[in-house]
This record gives structure tokens, C-alpha cells and sequence, in this order.
């Protein structure tokens, strides 16, 4: 409805104000600082200017490209995980009879959202240490399994890491998942039993595809949300065993706070900005937004 | 026929309500860890022992005279920013949904991108802002930063919202006379009320657990609980129990909302959220 | 529609977001009604005799009324000093505000702080490994040589080790390899060592004693005696050791301690210009060590690449290690009840020594600067004088090691802290990293590469060779 041209402003407004003062010019002041020379000893450095040279650095660091990698890897297998578990979840959810359950079993998996996920990750860590402090090594010696040294290597660290995120994203999946579930009206479920399509079947044919395009905005929406991970990894593995769990997020932050390369970190945070808007511009066109 | 059916319909049953608790259960299992120990008499923090005498010494030594002071802090902060998003975000979804104008595709890829800032690419800048402008260990520094953060999440879930309401309604209200702002208030909101309320708690929720926005803006007079519980990050060693202490205590607020809501969560992103 | 649906979310929604506002606005209003008053300028000549002061004291400084704000980190020190402000606070007239913060955040927010050009501690709290070399170097924080030569205060009772190394830089270096320099940034709070804690229950049974003097051939042994497969399971229940070998700065750190023990005191990690110096046996061997520990010798877990520093202390506590590395300060913790239930069976003993007699252990230490950019510098210098003083070193004696050498001989003070016999001894032979800024970066990269090659992934030369490549690359930046 085209009216008054006035009103998309006014309305829109607010939020824009708030979003653009905090974050944008925030945004502005990295975007800026990345072409000094910012280096936290030297002093003035961050009014010298050095052009495209922190981005040319990036380039060429191989620890900040094997940092990319790894954050693709964690994202790839924790959208999967988290995917089909929330789905595994949903589904089992859904078919339950016993109202009760339906609702203790809602209401139970929206908890790990509302935990603090410095609070989650310390538990997982303790949930997966070597040796027998480990609270699942521990559990694993009373059945007399020897202690097993998650953290060990890159990958069980990367599991462990990935496990540790999905305790807080799998709610969210369930819910969305769930609720798309409920939209599902009962005939079509009702009609297609009757047509001898159940189980399996029915999950193929009739289910996944209803359920289609809330599993593809969600997949864009996790994807964004773990490219942002630090929680589990800065306090679970600290980057892991020989850089196994370094995602990009985790060494932006160590070049900025720990080697005080500020100018460098900037510049890499554009960088981490550039990557999640380009791949959602490209998958954008493909799903109605 | 039928009677076999029945039977392989309530076996199907069964084998579903084992595999749901099962699931439940180990699902819960990190949060059963973490109640357990907060519990647990503080030497025997991080042994696995599953018998033990229930103490309440943790919650003792988890508390000081900062932790009323901090949990109050959480509070107006959480529901400060939770406040302002609400009605931003109601403002400017309804906008997003309802209106078409020059830019709109270009304001949605800028909400996404900011969307997908790393909290570690601006914090420094936000404290060099917040410190200027003279708000640093104030309520406001904490509740604007996290307005604008949780606004960019509000908006996504409320634009499905209002996409959802039918525009039919709000068009005779119009015809009846009903100006633009009173259609949102009249209609539209009531109408997509469950997703508003959906929207504010999560505002609530991740204001209340933020950390890294926490510690770059707060200070003494106006430290939250994440922080106050990050402190149980000794040299000598984690804390553990005191941590499990206060995560515990942390949970109950954020419990209770969602509780209060929790028919509208379900209801509230299915109205709307699921269609994409 | 259902209309009793709608009646029942819309009357509750908008409860909901009445009662928010509501909320943040009596929040609001009770923060304006309950600001401090404004701070009246009041002009008073003070005479006071503080702890700390060495005469009295006549000032017509402007303090009254001041607010000094302090970043500690939130350890003993934090406790204390929240004990005993008042005395400070009520000598001066001044409110203290202290923003205790934990390990993870202090350096960050005060890094933020000190850059600011405005910024919000007057006094930090820093740390030697991490925080000194940067604000040092970039002098961010106030050189304090004028001031100590104003009220001719007396710094002969700091250990000079202290001083040299915790306080004193060379004016405009970047780098200090060496201890000593001629601006004074800070005055040294906490001195402290590398000490080994170690099960004297589980020695006895081995049938040994604690003692200040092993070697690594004597500690190589007991710790493999000390392994033990107390139920018969066929696990390891007790290990003799956990030695911190994580990837990265902390695992550098305890490393660098064997490596000092085997004479790497001479090639530090790099020289003053970052090229790398750890090309030689010293290197070689230490490294050996560290990983014949659990391989040639089972007398530690494998999974000690997997230990973050305070790890290897629970499990110490835990029971599952005999015996640990830890600093001073957390051996104290380490010898109460409250905190450690084999307490009653833990002795502090100086690590072993190398074959050049120097034990493998390494002093460090925190100091309080006063910022560059406070505006309060004089009241921030009274209040540094105030907590290192000797007497707020004696009340922190228990939990605090001092910066001072009477408080070290102070019979009282001792018998509240029975490890300083131990790290006088380790004062004398500890090494003192060499501070840069640049060191966070190097002793990261170096650090991935020996934890590699300790857990076993890499071989030795390799490791070494990559260690030094990653250096060069950091230097060349």
C-alpha cells in the first residue's frame, strides 16, 4: 500500500537510529582504523596510513586463511548436527500422544538457550576433560572404559566444540522446526496415511518438503549465528590442539587483545563481515526474504 | 485388521515416548551437571559422585555484597533494552512488512550484515563511544548497545509476524477511517501479539546471559551477572561450585519468562516465522 | 479468530511491555536519585601519616571528595585491599572505587582504558608477562622517577629483583631483554616464583622426603615411583607429574622454565632485534625431558598437551596428580584446607635443578602504575605508596607473596606463609623473561609448535625449525 511517504521513515526510524549509532559507526571506526597502522606499542601508529597493506597481510597469513577454513568446517558440521537433531527432535515432539510430555519435553528443550554460554562451555569443558576428572571419562570408568583424551586431537576437540554449541542452538531449531510441524494441517497427514504413505515415506515425500523453506531460512540464520562463535571455543579448547579449532572469530580476536595488532584485527573483521553478506546476497535470490 | 492396528499404533507410541525421554534426557544431561554441582558440598565440586549430601554452600559463597547490587543491574539492563526493542522492532517490521519503498531490499541486506557482526570487531570502538559521550558504567551505555544488537534478531522474527496478518483487516480499517499508527496499534499488534511477546523475551534473554557487550560498558556501579560470574575465573582455578551456584541463580529469571510464555513461543514463530 | 485468544495475548502482551518500560524507568529515576552528589572542591592541608608514607606527610592537594578508581584483578590482593580501603578512604577524604576483574577482561579492559584518551582507571594492576611489556614500551602508563624523587620515597626495602624486573625499563626501548632500566612505570606488588607442590603422604610411601634440592634425575625417578595403579584396574590413578604443555603462550611459559634449569638462561628466546635464539641443545633437551615424560617414562599423562594452566592444579586437588608446578601465590592456596583437601599433605619444594645447579623455575610478579591518562596522578601515587607498603604487604602475607625483602624475614609473616624459605632460594637462580611486545605473538606460535612435537605429532626438529620460522615471520612484520 503506497501512501504517505513519511510513514515507512518515521516508522523505521527508531530501530535504524539505534542500529546505526551503535553498530554501524562502529563499524565505520574499524572500517577507518583498518587502514592505519595501528599497533598498540607504537605510538601515533594509528594515524599512520598504510593504504591496503593490513588486507594484503591477510592474504598471505596462512594462519588466518587455515582460521577460515576452520570456521567453514565448524559451521558445515554443526548446521548438519544441529539440523538434524533439532529435526530428530521435532519430529519425535510432534508425534507424541501424552500432552504432558509434549509440554515438559517444550519446555525442558528451551532451557540450554537460557544459559549463559560462558556458563555452557565451562561445562562442557569439565564434561569432557581427559582423565578422570572428566565428568563422561568418569562415567565411562564405571562401565571400566579406559579415559578417553577428547581434547586430545583436532578432531574429537572440533567434535567436542561443535557439541558444546549445539546444546545452545538445537533449541532454537527444535522450536522453529516444531512449530513449523504444527502449521502442518492434519488432513494432509490424515490423507496421506490413508494412501498408504507412512514412516519413512511420508517423511520424504510429504514432511521434508513442507517443511523446506523454514529449514532454509533457518540454515542462513545458524549459519550467520555460528559464524559468530566464541564462547565455546575460546574457553573449551582455547584454538585446540595445533590450531585444530581456531575459527576466524577466535584469532581476530587474539591478534586484536593478545599480539595488539588492532589495525590488522580490523581489518580482518571486515573481512569477517565481507564473507557472511556475500554468501547470504547469493542465497538471498534463492529464497524469498 | 483394526485391532492389529491399534496394537502397532500404541507399540509406535511407546517406542516414541522412550525415544523422546531418552532424548530428553541426555539432552539435559549438561544441565543436570551443572544443577548437581551447585549443589554438591563445595570439595566435591567436580567429582562425578552421584550421592551426596545437598549443601547450599556454594550459593553461600557465590554470594556477596556485589551480587544483589549486580543482580539488579541484569534486570533494568535486560529489561530496559527488552523494552525498547519491543516497541523499535514492532515500529520497523510493521514498516518492513507493510510498505513498499525505494531501498527496502537494501535495508534488509544491511540488517543481515549487521546481523552477522562478531562482537569482537566492535568492541573497542563502542567503548571509545560510550566513553565520550559520557555514559561508560551508566545503565544507558549497556541498554543502547544491546537495543541495537537485539533489534537486528527482533526485526527478522516480527517482519514473518506482520507478513502473516492479513492485510484485508487492516485495509477496512483504513477504509474506515483508521489511520496508519492506529492500525498498528489496533490491529496488527493484538493480531501478532504471541510473536511481540516471543521477541521481547528473547531481547530479555540475551541481555541478560551478554557478556562481552557487559564488560566493555559496565564498570563498578553497573555490573551485571555475567560478569560478576566470570569473576569465579580464579588464578587459583575455576570455582567451580560458586560458578554452578550462579548460573543456577541466573536461570531462574530467564525460567520463569519463558515459562509465562511458553504456549506463545510454539504458537508465536509458527504463526508466521515458519513460512520463510 | 478466536476472540478470547486475542483477548487474553493482547491484554498480556501489553502488560508485558508496560511493565518493562515501568521498570527501566523507576530503574532510571532510582540510578538519577541515587548519583553521588556532585564533588565539592574543597582546599584543606592534610597532615597524615599513612602506612606506606615514611614521614609525615603535608599536602594542600585538592583530594577531598575525589573519586581514585583501581583495576585490580579479582585475587587476593582484590580481597584485601576491599578490606582495608576505608583506612585509605578516610585519611583523605576520598571515595575508592575498585573494578576487580578476572583474568580473562582485566587486560582487555584495561588495554581499552589506558588508549583512551579519556580513560577510566587511574591505577592498573599488571602483570608481568602480559600487560607490563605493552604498556611499558607504548608508555601508557605514568613514569613514576619524578615522583619518588619528590617525597624521597624509599625503595631499598623491594627486592631489586622486584624492582628491576616488574618496575624499571630502559627509557625508549621497545624491547628489554635483561632486567633494569632507568624510568621507573610502577611500583612491584607481588613478587613470585615457580615452586613445585608435591604429595608428601604419597612421597613417604615411596619412601622418600621433600627436599629444595632434587635434580631432574632425581624427580624423573620419583615421579615415575609416584605413578601408581592404586586399585589394580589397570589404569593409572595417581600420576607422578602434570606438566602444562597446551599449544600456545601458557605452555611457552612452563617450558621456558626447564629450558632456563639446562642453562637456556644465556639464549633467551630471541635477542633484541626478535631473531631467534632457540637453535641449541638447551632447546633440544628440555624439550626430550618434557616428553620423555609420559612417553619414555609414564610418570605423566599423555594428555598434558590438552592442560590450561589451573587444570594441572585441580587435578592436583583431585588427587590424580602427585605433584604440580604452580606459582607461589597459588601454593599458598594450595596449603589451606579450605581450598585444597590435601592440604594437610602438601609440601612447597623448589623444582628441580638442571645440570647447571639454576632449578627450573622463573620469577614473576604484578606491580601498580599509575595511568597516563588519570587525572587524579597524585592521589592514584599516594595510593600506590599506601597498598605496597610494608604494612599492607604483612596483612597480605598470607595470600599475597611481597615485593619486599622485610616482609620476607618477618617472623610473622613467615609463619603464616611457610613457602618463603622456598622462593628465596628460587629468587636466586630464577630466570626473568625477557619482555616485548611482540613476545604474546612469538611465545604463541612457538608454543603450538613444541606442544606438537611434545604430544608426540611432530619430531624435534621439526619442531625447533618451525618454531624458528614462525618467529621470523613475526619479526618481519
Amino acid at each position: 500500500m503506497k501512501t504517505n511517504r513519511l510513514y515507512p521513515f518515521l516508522f523505521l526510524f527508531g530501530a535504524f537510529a539505534f542500529i546505526v549509532v551503535m553498530m554501524f559507526v562502529a563499524l565505520c571506526y574499524s572500517f577507518v582504523l583498518s587502514f592505519s597502522g595501528y599497533y598498540i606499542v607504537e605510538p601515533n601508529s594509528e594515524t599512520v596510513f598504510v593504504g591496503l597493506q593490513n588486507y594484503g597481510t591477510a592474504f598471505f597469513d596462512r594462519e588466518f586463511t587455515g582460521s577460515l577454513v576452520t570456521s567453514f568446517i565448524f559451521i558445515g558440521a554443526s548446521i548438519v548436527f544441529q539440523t538434524c537433531v533439532g529435526l530428530g527432535l521435532a519430529l519425535l515432539v510432534h508425534a507424541l500422544t501424552s500432552r504432558t510430555l509434549v509440554t515438559i519435553m517444550r519446555t525442558m528443550l528451551t532451557i540450554p538457550m537460557m544459559v549463559m554460554s560462558v556458563a555452557s562451555s565451562y561445562m562442557f569443558l569439565l564434561m569432557f576433560l581427559p582423565g578422570k576428572m572428566g565428568t563422561i571419562n568418569a562415567l565411562l570408568s564405571y562401565f571400566g572404559i579406559a579415559p578417553i583424551d577428547f581434547l586430545g586431537s583436532g578432531a574429537s576437540a572440533m567434535g567436542v566444540v561443535v557439541l558444546a554449541d549445539a546444546w545452545e542452538g538445537i533449541p532454537f531449531v527444535f522450536l522453529i522446526l516444531y512449530a513449523a510441524l504444527q502449521v502442518i494441517p492434519k488432513d494432509v497427514f490424515e490423507s496421506a496415511e490413508i494412501d498408504g504413505c507412512v514412516g519413512l515415506k511420508r517423511l520424504r515425500h510429504i514432511t521434508m518438503p513442507l517443511l523446506a523453506p523454514a529449514i532454509m531460512s533457518l540454515l542462513i540464520l545458524r549459519a550467520i549465528d555460528l559464524w559468530k562463535t566464541f564462547d565455546p571455543v575460546y574457553i573449551i579448547t582455547r584454538g585446540g590442539p595445533y590450531r585444530a579449532t581456531q575459527v576466524a572469530t577466535l584469532y581476530t580476536y587474539l591478534t586484536a587483545f593478545k599480539y595488539g595488532h588492532i589495525a590488522y584485527s580490523c581489518a580482518l573483521s571486515m573481512l569477517l563481515i565481507l564473507i557472511p553478506t556475500i554468501l547470504t546476497a547469493i542465497t538471498v535470490k534463492q529464497v524469498r526474504f | 485388521m483394526v485391532i492389529s492396528h491399534r496394537r502397532k499404533r500404541s507399540a509406535r507410541n511407546v517406542a516414541i515416548t522412550v525415544a523422546a525421554v531418552a532424548a530428553l534426557a541426555i539432552f539435559m544431561y549438561p544441565m543436570f551437571v551443572i544443577v548437581t554441582m551447585a549443589f554438591k558440598p563445595p570439595s566435591l565440586a567436580t567429582s562425578p559422585v552421584l550421592v551426596f549430601q545437598p549443601s547450599l554452600d556454594n550459593f553461600i559463597d557465590m554470594y556477596s555484597a556485589d551480587f544483589a547490587k549486580c543482580l539488579v543491574n541484569s534486570l533494568i539492563i535486560a529489561s530496559g533494552s527488552a523494552a525498547l526493542v519491543t516497541v523499535f522492532s514492532c515500529l520497523a517490521a510493521y514498516a518492513l512488512s507493510r510498505f513498499n519503498f525505494r531501498g527496502k531490499k537494501q535495508l534488509n541486506t544491511f540488517t543481515m550484515m549487521m546481523r552477522a557482526l562478531p562482537v569482537v570487531a566492535f568492541v573497542i570502538p563502542i567503548f571509545v563511544m560510550i566513553s565520550k559521550a559520557g555514559i561508560y558504567d551508566t545503565w544507558l551505555g549497556q541498554i543502547f548497545t544491546r537495543t541495537a544488537i537485539d533489534l537486528t534478531f527482533a526485526m527478522w522474527v516480527l517482519r514473518s509476524f506482520f507478513d502473516s496478518v492479513p492485510i484485508e483487516v487492516e485495509e477496512s480499517a483504513m477504509i474506515d477511517g483508521c489511520s496508519r499508527l492506529g492500525v498498528l496499534v489496533r490491529i496488527s499488534i493484538p493480531l501478532a501479539a504471541p510473536g511481540i511477546a516471543v521477541a521481547a523475551i528473547f531481547s530479555f534473554i540475551f541481555s541478560w546471559n551478554d557478556f562481552a557487550v557487559a564488560i566493555v560498558t559496565t564498570g563498578y556501579n553497573t555490573k551485571t551477572l555475567p560478569v560478576y560470574l566470570s569473576a569465579f575465573n580464579t588464578q587459583r582455578g575455576l570455582l567451580w561450585g560458586p560458578l554452578a551456584a550462579g548460573v543456577v541463580v541466573s536461570i531462574i529469571p530467564t525460567l520463569l519468562l519463558a515459562l509465562a510464555i511458553q504456549r506463545y513461543i510454539v504458537k508465536g514463530l509458527s504463526l508466521g516465522a515458519v513460512k520463510g | 479468530m478466536n476472540r478470547k485468544y486475542l483477548a487474553i495475548s493482547r491484554t498480556t502482551g501489553i502488560i508485558a511491555i508496560v511493565l518493562a518500560i515501568a521498570i527501566a524507568s523507576v530503574g532510571v529515576a532510582l540510578y538519577y536519585a541515587t548519583l553521588p552528589p556532585a564533588e565539592k572542591v574543597v582546599t584543606q592541608t592534610l597532615t597524615t601519616t599513612l602506612p606506606g608514607t615514611t614521614k609525615a606527610y603535608t599536602t594542600t592537594e585538592i583530594y577531598r571528595g575525589k573519586t581514585l578508581t583501581v583495576s585490580v584483578m579479582k585475587e587476593a590482593t582484590y580481597d584485601y585491599i576491599m578490606e582495608y580501603k576505608s583506612e585509605f578512604e578516610e585519611a583523605y577524604g576520598v571515595t575508592i572505587l575498585v573494578d576487580g576483574l578476572p583474568w580473562g577482561g582485566l587486560i582487555e579492559k584495561q588495554l581499552i582504558s589506558l588508549k583512551a584518551d579519556e580513560g577510566i582507571y587511574d591505577v592498573v594492576h599488571t602483570c608481568c608477562d602480559t600487560a607490563q611489556p605493552i604498556y611499558y614500551s607504548a608508555g601508557l602508563v605514568e613514569p613514576l622517577n619524578s615522583y619518588v624523587e619528590r617525597d624521597n620515597y624509599d625503595l631499598s626495602d623491594y627486592l631489586p629483583v622486584a624492582l628491576d624486573y616488574l618496575a624499571r625499563w630502559p627509557e625508549g626501548a621497545r624491547r628489554r631483554m635483561k632486567p633494569g632500566g632507568d624510568i621507573l612505570y610502577g611500583i612491584p606488588t607481588l613478587a613470585t616464583g615457580a615452586i613445585l607442590a608435591i604429595r608428601t603422604d604419597l612421597l613417604a610411601e615411596a619412601g622418600y622426603e621433600p627436599r629444595n634440592d632434587w635434580t631432574w634425575e632425581d624427580f624423573v625417578e620419583i615421579a615415575k615411583d609416584l605413578t601408581k595403579d592404586a586399585n589394580g584396574d589397570g589404569e593409572i590413578d595417581v600420576w607422578g607429574t602434570a606438566f602444562v604443555a597446551c599449544p600456545g603462550y601458557d605452555g611457552t611459559e612452563r617450558w621456558y622454565l626447564v629450558y632456563s634449569s639446562f642453562g637456556g638462561q644465556e639464549a633467551m628466546m630471541t635477542d633484541e632485534n626478535l631473531n631467534p635464539m632457540i637453535d641449541n641443545d638447551y632447546t633440544r633437551e628440555s624439550l626430550k625431558l618434557i616428553r620423555d615424560l609420559w612417553e619414555k617414562y609414564g610418570a605423566a599423562p599423555k594428555w598434558i598437551t590438552t592442560l590450561s594452566p589451573g587444570m594441572d592444579v585441580e587435578l592436583y586437588k583431585s588427587g590424580e596428580v602427585a605433584s604440580v608446578w604452580c606459582w607461589a601465590n597459588t601454593g599458598a592456596s594450595l596449603l589451606m584446607p579450605k581450598y585444597n583437601k590435601y592440604a594437610n599433605v602438601t609440601a612447597i619444594v623448589v623444582p628441580p635443578r638442571g645440570p647447571t645447579g639454576v632449578p627450573s623455575t622463573a620469577f614473576a610478579g604484578w606491580s601498580f602504575s599509575i595511568a597516563k591518562n588519570s587525572r587524579n596522578k597524585d592521589l592514584a601515587w599516594e595510593f600506590v605508596k599506601w597498598v605496597t607498603s610494608r604494612e599492607m604487604q604483612l596483612r597480605m602475607a598470607a595470600g599475597v607473596p611481597p615485593s619486599r625483602t622485610s616482609v620476607y624475614e618477618d617472623p610473622e609473616a613467615q609463619k603464616v606463609a611457610p613457602y618463603f624459605p622456598q622462593m628465596q632460594v628460587a629468587f636466586k637462580g630464577a630466570v626473568c623473561w625477557p619482555m616485548a611486545p611482540e613476545m604474546a605473538e612469538i611465545w604463541d606460535a612457538v608454543g603450538k609448535e613444541f606442544s606438537a612435537y611434545i604430544g608426540g605429532e611432530i619430531e624435534l626438529e621439526e619442531a625447533i625449525s618451525r618454531a624458528v620460522e614462525a618467529i621470523k615471520t613475526i619479526a618481519a612484520r
